[in-house]
């Protein structure tokens, strides 16, 4: 064994950390071989100083101190989480949450459509089956496919001043049109009246123009469920 | 009835911790704190510092005493927290550096008597071991000072073993160095030998 991988382990050596064949072959190195013995002995020396090294002890009253801490720190652990520590949720649980989040907003959003189209149906059996008990004052007149006439709805108005609106409208028109009813929703565009070739015209040409209004609900008044059109 | 070795005592004693026991808990420290304080000193080189890194230690144990594994040991367990306690607070201080008043003061006797050059071979061995690197320090004192095996000590430091080996033997190797003049002083004074009066 060369001196320079002995002295690698002489430290070793030393602490009896080598066991076995390198011990032997250590001992045997320095039994010939005066240089590793002197330097064996001055490591053996350093490790008896090792000894004299201070031992460091913690202050006076360092358990008082430490165990008042500890005892707010256990005072703020009651007022601020419960007695009983919440277990953390096992890894299954951790995998399932979000399977069984979306699965849960599944049924919920089909769920709610379901009774979305049972609430119309509802809704409209309501308007058409118990058309005798309605109460007046919860109806009221609606434009239909034009929102530019909500201005002309009266939000004071009772239905049957509504109603007795639409009916002039409607008479008017019928005085226009000669009694035929307007299909066409013109959105805005102006009918001349008398371009209707069918249609008897009393007024002075291009004086009117004819407007779709609204229509009330059939189910409240079916005399009056008539399209309107209003000229003025 | 086989004798309860040091491994079984902690783990008793923890198991009452956990049961909310504070007596077993006051027998954890007195059973640490002072191998804390031996390996915090000499790592901080300050001995309050170690003393509140010690209390921190406790405490930290004292709140995740639900959380220890009974698969590694206690002492790897409660040596790791004083550790990395110890490492934050040697990173705090490489960040801020602290001055003491004294220093600003610049009261030249004072500072003379700091700066005394140790004589003793146990001052120059504290002063030496405070002057290794980090690493080296921390396995020279693990190994060393608190005789932790070397597996232990593998587990602490989160290195292996090998590693572990190595930093030892290299501490000690630079430690012997530093002595090397003091110890054969001291070898020759004790078998007589005449020196020159300088190196009395």
């Amino acid at each position: 064994m060369r001196c320079q991988k002995v002295r690698s382990c002489l430290s070793a050596y030393c602490n009896d950390e080598l066991t076995g064949r390198a011990a032997r072959r250590v001992s045997g190195h320095l039994t010939g071989c005066s240089g590793c013995r002197a330097e064996e002995q001055q490591i053996r020396s350093f490790m008896h100083s090792k000894m004299e090294l201070n031992s460091y002890k913690v202050s006076e009253g360092f358990n008082n101190r430490l165990l008042d801490r500890i005892a707010h720190e256990r005072f703020a652990e009651t007022r601020t989480k419960a007695y009983f520590p919440k277990p953390a949720p096992s890894l299954l649980v951790r995998r399932l949450v979000p399977v069984l989040a979306t699965a849960v907003l599944a049924a919920v959003v089909v769920t709610t459509s379901f009774k979305g189209n049972n609430n119309v149906e509802s809704e409209d059996q309501f308007a058409t089956s118990s058309d005798q008990s309605l109460n007046n004052d919860y109806l009221t007149v609606q434009p239909v496919n034009n929102p530019n006439l909500t201005s002309m709805l009266r939000k004071g108005w009772s239905l049957d001043d509504q109603l007795n609106r639409s009916a002039r409208i409607n008479r008017i028109s019928q005085q226009l049109t000669g009694g035929y009813p307007f299909n066409n929703y013109g959105q805005g565009n102006a009918i001349n009246v008398s371009t209707r070739s069918n249609a008897p015209v009393p007024f002075v040409e291009g004086f009117y123009r004819v407007r779709p209004v609204f229509r009330v609900f059939e189910s409240a008044n079916p005399n009056a469920s008539k399209e309107g059109s209003v000229t003025y | 009835m086989s004798k309860e070795t040091e491994k079984d005592i902690d783990y008793r004693l923890i198991r009452a911790v956990q049961n909310g026991d504070m007596v077993a808990f006051n027998d954890i420290v007195d059973r640490y704190k002072d191998r804390l304080m031996n390996v915090l000193t000499r790592m901080l080189s300050s001995a309050e510092e170690a003393e509140d890194i010690v209390q921190e230690t406790f405490v930290r144990v004292y709140q995740h005493r639900q959380s220890f594994n009974f698969k590694h040991c206690f002492s790897t367990w409660i040596y790791t927290i004083g550790l990395n306690l110890g490492r934050n607070e040697l990173r705090r201080r490489k960040k801020f550096k602290f001055h003491e008043i004294s220093d600003m003061q610049g009261n030249e006797a004072e500072l003379s008597v700091e700066m005394k050059v140790p004589t003793r071979v146990p001052e120059m061995l504290n002063k030496a071991v405070s002057d290794l690197p980090e690493k080296y320090r921390t396995a020279f004192i693990l190994r060393d000072v608190q005789e932790l095996p070397y597996e232990e000590v593998a587990k602490i430091l989160s290195v292996p073993l090998g590693t572990v080996k190595s930093r030892v033997n290299r501490a000690r190797m630079m430690l012997r160095d530093k002595l090397q003049p003091r110890l054969e002083e001291q070898n020759a004074l004790s078998k007589g030998t005449l020196l020159p009066v300088s190196l009395l």
